[in-house]
């Protein structure tokens, strides 16, 4: 029997079979046979979630352009479908092709999220695919990785061969040449270029993509350590491996390809509609955000690309509904002539337009305005931080006085339900940063009833997380709240929180430490990550999978202690397990961010002049009028 | 401007999309072509399209059937032509016919009878002769009680199946494959999984659900006359 007849066997008896079955319109299909490399992009999480994540659709796009390339897309099997596919032998296996994951030649996973590690794990052990690097052969697929988490890859560096940093349009297609040469040698089609290295071909592969800018290969490197238990430094095993692995950049938005006929799923999934991106990068700086500092510079699409790609985009795939995408969607650079004809081109086509990330103190009451002509949804801000002092230590640049006008243009539009995101356990933060949490939902509720028209409901939601010290940013150095720490911070918000028309929303204290274990690990916290899979671990950003009990079980029995990873504040002087990814903004840039926020410093957005982050080291910044009109 | 009935497959991979996924897929469908729908009024407008009967998940077919209502003036060839370039693999649109504008019955109402195939594609040597054998027989009997659990009252119910039965043969091949006419639609509606589980019963043999492939061959109503027609003959 053909293992697409087994799995459908299995079809029958699991939950969203869909999601298995492929055939989507625009999911592409090839002859085996007339491709020369096979790329498995594999996201670690459920169908549902993978297909709304525009990244893939994208690096589908790129890698399908090819035609010696053919990619599929495998994910994270539910915990039914992985039941039988065990208990029936059935491999982790492609959804285009139904092939399994080990006959392909490069397995690709994005790394979005910590708490989807162990589905990495999971997934490379259902393929039938050793989980260490070092026990794969040149049988076994390359196993790659790509995505915000590879900017601090130690975690995961004895799972992978190598990881792609930055931009992944450009070093896919590099880092798949030198796989398909590796292919070629190994099926004795060519003669590697120099065989008087003694080397093993899957070590002349490693050592060639080393050699790729954006590239990184763990293996070339040993982590040091002092007996304190701190890192010390990456030895390098082999002399030509790079110093330091500089990110990759696409500069040019516009012509760089973009998926216009992206997959188009039949069921459900978490984001079901058409998605534009806007631009890459962000100039604000808050300290706290990775992407902030990862994804610099900003690299906007004009306009007219833009008003093409919507137009052209609704048209392939018959959504009703359109979403900007963007890490702040009000700080492109002409957005309201833009949203206007963006609005007028989706009522023509009865398009709904989602405008997600708008900060509060750059979109006008016009695009409110505009937003509010098709559907009346509620509105999201994020203050972030309670009061202007501790607003002032993340960088978050926006004033009360900002909150309190929007919050007011919203409610006299006729806006009913308005949702507030703030983080507690920042670093310099006191009970009355939690009190001003408070006082500005209570604020905002006595503006509804000042100015408000409309009787009926009126809600704003307070959705508050827990702060999670991220690596590449200004507050890498910090230790995080300890659990204790959190919960008592959420029963005084929840205490003072208690008011008409307020509602309270909050995150297990237990991921948060995880995720911050994770977000800043070393090699050895990798031991953990497995021993917790062999305990039964996955999906561990679902509540209803997170199992907290099995990874302190984890920790005890591999000797890794979370809490130092999470509660201690590193010394400014510390080697960083990161250390040798550079993200473009240098550490210098993030030690002087993270002086000045101790001083309670802002540091302007960078369009109003450069910050000196370390970006300009490699490219230029790129320069947009802002407010300019375009016609 | 228009109402249509079309005849479509729903064939492959594609079979495993649920009737609400289904209705989202015609819409995005027509919203790639330049065929328009007419909306219905009111505060949620939604596109004017309604399948004739609802198929079971993982079911095959070559007989399904969906209403239309058009805006716009594009006629049965033309709405064919749009949508066979607009369509996913696996939805292949057969026919496509006018009906009266007027009509007060909707095809789905209309809906008397369906035809199916059941495959057995299980590794029981024996299944189809013991099977075959049996059809006579099961036929032959007063009454046949299935047994099925029921959602709404939250218990078994047993309905004897024998009158929804019009017709149950084997192909003459190597395969097991059974051939069968059921009554369908809002009166006596029976599912062909509930028969052949009802004939491995009666025949002793276990019934595992993922041995078996259903796919549905045809819907049929009953014209002025009394005659049993396909419903691609219905005109409203």
């Amino acid at each position: 029997m053909d293992l697409s007849d087994k799995i459908e066997k299995l079809l029958t008896r699991v939950s969203k079979p869909a999601s298995y079955m492929g055939g989507e319109l625009y999911s592409v299909l090839k002859e085996p046979e007339d491709v020369e490399l096979h790329f498995g992009f594999c996201f670690p999480d459920l169908y549902e979630i993978g297909m709304s994540y525009l990244g893939m659709q994208i690096i589908y796009h790129v890698l399908n352009e090819q035609p010696w390339i053919w990619c599929q897309r495998l994910f994270a099997p539910g915990t039914d479908m992985e039941a039988l596919m065990r208990s029936e032998g059935v491999p982790l296996f492609t959804i285009e092709n139904k092939q399994p994951a080990r006959e392909m030649d490069i397995l690709g996973f994005t790394l979005q999220y910590e708490l989807s590690f162990t589905n990495i794990i999971n997934m490379l052990d259902l393929a039938g695919i050793p989980v260490l690097a070092k026990d794969r052969d040149d049988t076994m697929p390359v196993i790659a990785a790509g995505g915000n988490c590879s900017f601090s890859p130690e975690p995961l560096a004895d799972v992978f061969d190598f990881f792609m940093l930055g931009d992944g349009e450009d070093v896919l297609i590099e880092v798949s040449e030198a796989v398909r040469e590796y292919k070629r040698e190994l099926s004795g089609m060519q003669e590697p270029a120099d065989t008087a290295d003694g080397l093993r071909p899957k070590e002349r592969l490693l050592r060639k993509l080393a050699g790729i800018d954006g590239v990184y290969v763990p293996s070339l490197y040993e982590p040091q350590y002092a007996e304190n238990g701190c890192m010390t430094g990456h030895r390098k095993l082999w002399d030509g491996a790079p110093d330091r692995v500089v990110k990759r950049f696409v500069m040019d938005m516009d012509t760089v390809s973009y998926p216009l006929r992206p997959i188009v799923p039949f069921t459900d999934t978490v984001h079901d509609r058409s998605v534009i991106e806007l631009f890459r990068g962000c100039t604000r700086g808050c300290r706290f955000c990775q992407a902030g500092m990862i994804c610099r510079p900003v690299r906007e699409r004009s306009p007219e690309i833009i008003k093409e790609y919507s137009y052209n985009s609704l048209k392939n795939t018959g959504y009703d509904e359109m979403s900007l995408l963007s890490l702040s969607t009000s700080d492109y650079s002409r957005i309201e002539p833009l949203v206007r004809d963006l609005m007028q081109g989706c009522r023509a086509m009865d398009v709904g337009l989602s405008l997600p990330s708008l900060r509060l103190d750059s979109f006008s009451e016009e695009i409110l305005k505009e937003i509010m002509g098709v559907r009346k949804t509620g509105l999201t801000f994020a203050p972030e931080a309670g009061t202007q002092r501790l607003r002032d230590i993340i960088n978050k640049s926006i004033t009360e006085e900002h909150i309190y006008t929007a919050a007011e243009k919203a409610i006299r539009l006729g806006y009913s339900n308005i949702k507030l995101y703030f983080m507690i356990g920042l670093p310099g933060e006191t009970d009355e940063d939690l009190d001003g949490i408070a006082e500005i939902a209570r604020q905002i509720t006595a503006i509804n009833r000042e100015v408000s028209e409309k009787k009926g409901r009126f809600n704003v939601t307070v959705s508050v997380s827990n702060f999670v010290p991220k690596a590449q940013t200004p507050f890498q150095w910090a230790a995080q709240d300890t659990p204790e720490e959190f919960n008592r911070k959420h029963l005084y918000l929840k205490d003072r929180l208690k008011m008409k028309n307020v509602s309270y929303q909050y995150h297990g204290t237990e991921t948060s430490f995880l995720e911050a274990v994770f977000a800043r690990g070393d090699r050895r916290v990798g031991r953990a990550l497995i021993r917790a899979w062999e305990l039964g671990c996955r999906f561990d950003g679902w509540t209803e999978h997170f199992d907290y009990s099995k990874w302190l079980q984890a920790f005890r029995e591999t000797g890794v202690d979370p809490d130092f990873y999470a509660h201690r504040g590193r010394a400014e002087d510390e080697y960083l397990p990161w250390d040798l990814i550079d993200c473009g903004v240098s550490k210098e840039y993030m030690l002087k961010e993270k002086h000045r926020s101790e001083e309670g410093l802002q540091t302007r957005d960078c369009r109003k002049g450069c910050t000196g982050c370390g970006i300009k080291r490699y490219q230029e910044c790129p320069v947009y009028e802002q407010g300019a009109n375009y016609s | 401007m228009g109402r249509f009935l079309i005849k479509f497959t729903k064939e492959g991979e594609i079979r495993y999309i649920s009737h609400l996924d289904l209705l989202r897929v015609f819409q995005r469908a027509f919203r790639r072509t330049d065929v328009r729908l007419r909306y219905s009024q009111g505060y949620n407008p939604h596109p004017k399209i309604s399948f004739a009967m609802p198929l079971s998940l993982g079911f095959e077919s070559r007989g399904e059937y969906v209403e239309i209502e058009t805006e716009s003036g594009h006629g049965p060839e033309q709405i064919i032509r749009e949508l066979a370039e607009s369509m996913p693999r696996g939805l292949q649109v057969l026919a496509c016919s006018p009906l009266a504008e007027t009509s007060k019955t909707s095809p789905g109402a209309a809906v008397e009878f369906a035809s199916y195939t059941a495959e057995y594609r299980g590794d029981d040597a024996a299944m189809r002769d013991s099977l075959v054998a049996g059809i006579l027989p099961f036929l032959g009997e007063k009454e046949i009680i299935s047994v099925k659990y029921s959602k709404k009252k939250k218990k078994d119910i047993e309905t004897d199946i024998r009158p929804s039965i019009r017709s149950l043969s084997s192909a003459s091949d190597t395969r097991l494959l059974l051939t069968m006419m059921l009554k369908a639609g809002n009166v006596g509606n029976l599912n062909p999984e509930q028969l052949v589980k009802a004939l491995c019963r009666f025949c002793g043999r276990e019934y595992l659900e993922y041995e078996w492939r259903y796919r549905r061959l045809d819907m049929f109503f009953r014209d002025g006359k009394g005659r049993i027609r396909p419903l691609t003959d219905f005109k409203g």
